[in-house]
């Protein structure tokens, strides 16, 4: 696939999701009738839009099938056609379809024939709505020539002049007009040719002309220009607002003014000069000269000092390129942290010093390159709505759905494998959460059930929490499939935690019935295995007739962290710095606690502790000197009783390998500066043990 | 006479052939442009074309694109005002 296809897939993909996430806020609406213009607005602008980018590429199937959505959105917002539940339906279908085609046009493929009868039946649906009182499709919809009143006109003034040697580049000019079309409204289009020689002094391969129109747009200015880039050393193109330019191309080949662009009377415009918009088709040559500044317009242009607008371009870049230079980065961090141990070990302060500088700015380029990899999960948690409102459709429910927190920032990578198990979890929270309407009223609960997902930021991490406000999840049954398949004895006394647990052991299903949707028991293993790869962590809390919530834990980011360094007995390992809460030197008194009751106080509060070489099973003396590190995830907190602290390091996950991948209480490993490998500490599952061992002290 | 072009694509690739068949022509009043087999015009052309017209206007003429099939080939004509 070439890169300009990629890019009119990327851009459907954004159109389509707009698409879809609107028309399901329309479906959430109490009543279709307040449903905004400005929804249907957007809708219409989608559909215009993939129009508008599929005849750039000749894909002549998406644009006569979208040119009928358009028709059809069209009639809804002049209130020809009622909006109903059956067109946003209708509407969900055609948005769903035209991902089809976008799909199949970029790899080049046919539709099959159950797509065929799906397409003809959409088209047909459209037909009945459009049939009703066929509106006349205008001429301008196609070319780009749109009238408008220009009395209030604010919009932009727009200059497009072509280099000698443009004709030659085989560019095709009609699609910058459809660009800006499918964006905005082209208003009076002039070609100006006054920069043509006669005919018989004419270089044909040359071009001379250049063309100039007023241009309004909803988009803001860089959308607009980000569609110029592409015509770099082909054109230049300048946009002035209010007289004032805003934007140039390229600037090395400013745009002499024509004669044209001076006011000047009517009656001296020379007809042969401009080529002039439609009115008198009789006389095409007819020119309209053009007009002196409006007194709005000259009024607005007045002050002379007025600040140019700030131009922020947003740059699109494949996420591979990010991924390679976050991989340089780590190698980077690797060879800076050798880099310092020599340092150290030759006792070279200047070299020290300059490195530590260097390590600083490394600190800074790799905080610069995750930054970009963060995206705000809201845009990806936008689809899930469509999911649950089919979901839901399908069972019979009725849910209202809720994301919170869509603004919280996490790498994409991540938010790219947490999706799938997301989706499963929303699926069973619709299919098996949420009782029916009848149900439900029966329970003295709102008909409408509410699944709510919510992400923040917490200790570093992101949480990510699936709750819903149906039947709950009765532990009882958990516990009896999970005696039953043999995956816990039958005198096992477990903890509630541990039986909500179990859920996550393959082949267990609480589901009365299975369905093509879930209900099988096949899924939430795949969950958690997909969750714990991340880094992450997941819990279950439920209550009978209250709803269930699942909190989902995740590290910010996959591949480099903010390290502490320890030592325990003779190997060094990393802890995630932002899982710390703080450290600690073992006083004696503190010790002897330890050692008779696993635990400290400190500061009125009992605070667990973890040895580590009694959990690594080390058997060496007791250090001299011992230290805690007290970790915290969630609201759990315990302290980790380690020998040394090295302090902060700047730490490059390395996976661990199928052989390691098992080893309980290390999450991965890295590269120290002296070349040895440090192993780092999954503070998670180091914190759950240590908690089920106070639960089963209790029992 | 109308002008009319042998080839149904007039591109960049034989803009210097379609301009010396108008050449010929332009002692001629009207100076008719017949389109009726073109399938293709690209902006080099039209931009012949505009040359001729303004061309016409100097001289007086009278400048006429006709039989034009192709609805797209209208539409990007309509665009230069050149029917």
């Amino acid at each position: 696939m070439n890169e300009d296809l990629k890019l009119f897939l990327e851009d459907s993909e954004e159109q389509l999701e707009t698409m879809e996430e609107v028309l399901i806020d329309i479906t959430e609406l109490p009543s279709l009738d307040d449903v905004t213009k400005d929804q249907i607005n957007a809708v219409f602008r989608a559909m215009h839009t993939i129009k508008g980018n599929a005849g750039m590429f000749g894909l002549d199937e998406i644009v006569s099938f979208t040119h009928k959505a358009e028709s059809l959105l069209d009639k809804v917002r002049n209130d020809e056609v009622k909006l109903t539940k059956e067109l946003v339906d209708l509407f969900l279908k055609i948005n769903d379809h035209v991902r089809m085609l976008v799909e199949l046009s970029v790899n080049e493929q046919q539709m099959d024939d159950d797509q065929k009868a799906q397409h003809n039946e959409l088209l047909e649906a459209m037909k009945k709505y459009l049939d009703a009182k066929e509106p006349v499709v205008p001429v301008a919809d196609e070319t780009v020539v749109v009238e408008e009143d220009q009395a209030d006109f604010d919009g932009y003034d727009i200059t497009i002049e072509l280099y000698e040697d443009f004709f030659l580049k085989k560019e095709d000019i009609f699609a910058i007009f459809k660009l800006l079309d499918v964006i905005g409204n082209i208003i009076d289009f002039e070609t100006d040719v006054s920069r043509l020689p006669e005919f018989d002094k004419l270089d044909p391969k040359k071009a001379y002309i250049r063309f100039h129109f007023m241009y309004q747009s909803d988009e803001t200015l860089e959308n607009i220009v980000d569609n110029f880039e592409l015509l770099k050393g082909l054109v230049n193109i300048v946009i002035k607002k209010q007289s004032q330019v805003v934007y140039e191309l390229d600037p090395q080949h400013p745009i002499q003014s024509s004669p044209q662009e001076e006011p000047k009377p009517q009656e001296e415009a020379k007809p042969q000069d401009v080529s002039t918009p439609p009115e008198a088709p009789k006389a095409p040559e007819a020119p309209k000269a053009p007009e002196a500044p409006k007194p709005q317009e000259a009024a607005k242009a007045a002050p002379p000092a007025k600040k140019q607008e700030k131009k922020s371009y947003t740059l699109r870049v494949n996420s591979e390129k990010v991924d390679m230079l976050m991989n340089k980065i780590s190698e980077m961090v690797i060879l800076n942290a050798r880099l310092i141990q020599y340092a150290m070990d030759k006792n070279d302060f200047e070299l020290e010093e300059n490195v530590l500088k260097m390590s600083d700015l490394i600190e800074k380029i790799r905080d610069g390159v995750m930054n970009i990899r963060m995206v705000q999960v809201g845009d990806s948690f936008a689809k899930f709505r469509r999911i649950i409102l089919e979901t839901a459709k399908k069972v019979g429910k009725d849910v209202h759905f809720e994301i919170v927190g869509g603004d919280t920032e996490l790498d994409k990578s991540m938010v790219e494998k947490i999706t799938d198990p997301l989706i499963h979890i929303l699926r069973n929270s619709v299919d098996h959460g949420i009782e029916t309407p009848e149900e439900r009223v029966a329970k003295g609960k709102p008909p409408r059930g509410t699944i709510i997902l919510k992400a923040y930021p917490d200790s570093g991490m992101i949480v990510i929490e699936i709750s819903d406000d149906g039947r709950g999840i009765n532990k009882d049954r958990i516990l009896q499939k999970a005696i039953e398949k043999g995956i816990v004895p039958k005198d096992a006394n477990l903890s509630e935690r541990d039986i909500y647990n179990l859920m996550f052991a393959p082949g267990i299903s609480t589901a009365d019935k299975i369905s093509d949707i879930s209900g099988r028991g096949v899924g939430m293993d795949v969950v958690k295995k997909n969750i714990d790869s991340l880094r992450g962590s997941i819990d279950i809390q439920s209550e009978i007739d209250k709803g269930t919530k699942i909190t989902i834990r995740l590290p910010l980011t996959l591949a480099i962290i903010d390290g502490f360094l320890v030592k325990v007995a003779n190997v060094k390992y990393v802890i995630p710095l932002e899982l710390i809460k703080e450290c600690i030197e073992l006083t004696p008194t503190q010790k002897e606690k330890v050692q008779k009751h696993g635990y400290i106080a400190l500061r009125k509060k009992i605070l667990p502790i973890l040895d580590m070489k009694e959990f690594f099973e080390i058997k060496t003396d007791k250090s001299l000197r011992e230290n805690i590190v007290i970790v915290r995830y969630g609201n759990l907190e315990v302290g980790l009783l380690v020998d040394e602290f090295y302090g902060e390091f700047q730490t490059v996950i390395k996976p661990l390998g199928e052989l390691f991948e098992k080893v309980q209480g290390i999450s991965g490993g890295t590269i120290l500066g002296s070349g040895e490998v440090g192993l780092i500490f999954d503070i998670p599952r180091l914190i759950e043990y240590r908690i089920a061992l106070e639960l089963k002290k209790g029992e | 006479m109308a002008i009319t072009f042998t080839q149904s694509e007039l591109t960049i690739d034989n803009i210097e052939q379609n301009y010396d068949t108008i050449k010929a022509h332009l002692d001629e009043n009207p100076i008719e442009l017949d389109l009726g087999n073109i399938e293709v015009l690209d902006l080099a052309n039209i931009q012949m074309f505009l040359s001729l017209r303004k061309y016409c206007h100097t001289l007086n003429k009278e400048f006429k694109i006709q039989n034009v099939d192709s609805n797209q080939i209208k539409e990007e004509l309509k665009l230069f005002k050149l029917i």
